[in-house]
């Protein structure tokens, strides 16, 4: 069997522009060194799913500007008792489009 | 799960259905009497996932949440970022989810690559890190600085030299 193991480099090549993408975890878990490896390339327009939730790993898409439509049930910097920065700010100056399954 | 669509209880009785096209309100064909909200199956296109360990043959232990499983199911593409590489994973691993190299397309080794949050029985959340991401946060500009400053232009390992540097320094 070919191995699958790849560079973050070669992973994020598996993604385009205007990608649905899916991640889950908050303030575990969250994989973080691929999403900057997003934010390093040139990927825009993606859709990103939080199942369930999301947290520091969201606001983190919508803060390199990367994240055009966010649909989850709920974003927030829950163990710090605040909202999520990037995705408030973007929200309240309608530059993200946000579908809330609350 | 592999079903076109899924009926569900919440929702029912607000005005999302104005808004979007993803969810329809639809009689249970079972007992007509009974309306319930029926939601489209999400295929996203990729689905990315952090797990403690992964072979090489895309095999993988993540947390044990059920949820993380269905997300590699029901994707396209699935990207799996590991702490640890090791020679095999099997469904009868303990200590955390198994996802089968079926559903995985790649394998990353990213150690520390959930910073600045935690993995249990690895590292904790860094919350001087994420404070100083909060900060950043305040507007474009800030953010784009903390950006150039750990991220756009760095490597992987630059950016942990960078973030680990501060947390291995010994406490005085």
């Amino acid at each position: 069997m070919r191995t699958k193991l790849v560079e973050l480099s070669d992973a994020v090549k598996i993604i385009s522009d205007g990608d649905e993408v899916v991640m889950s975890a908050g303030f575990t878990d969250s994989p973080m060194a691929m999403l900057r490896e997003i934010a390093r390339s040139d990927l825009k327009d993606l859709k990103v799913v939080g199942v369930v939730g999301g947290s520091i790993n969201l606001d983190f898409l919508v803060g390199t500007g990367q994240a055009a439509v966010l649909d989850c049930c709920s974003i927030g910097f829950e163990p710090f008792q605040r909202e999520a920065p990037n995705f408030d700010r973007y929200l309240k100056e309608s530059r993200i489009y946000a579908m809330d399954n609350t | 799960m592999g079903v076109p669509y899924i009926p569900v209880r919440g929702l029912a009785g607000t005005d999302v259905f104005e808004r979007r096209d993803d969810m329809i309100m639809a009689k249970n064909p079972f007992d007509t009497d009974e309306v319930t909200v029926v939601a489209v199956a999400q295929n996203p296109d990729v689905a990315i996932l952090h797990a403690r360990k992964a072979d090489k043959d895309g095999n993988a232990l993540l947390r044990r949440h059920g949820e993380d499983v269905m997300i590699a199911q029901a994707s396209k593409r699935v990207i799996i970022t590991a702490e640890e590489i090791v020679d095999r994973i099997t469904p009868d691993e303990i200590g955390g989810e198994y996802i089968s190299a079926i559903n995985v397309t790649a394998v990353v080794h990213a150690p520390c690559g959930a910073h600045p949050t935690g993995v249990d029985g690895y590292y904790d959340m860094d919350l001087e890190h994420i404070d100083t991401y909060i900060t950043a946060s305040t507007d474009d500009a800030s953010f784009r600085s903390y950006l150039e400053r750990y991220v756009i232009g760095k490597t992987e390992a630059e950016y942990q030299r960078l973030v680990t540097a501060r947390v291995l320094e010994p406490a005085r």
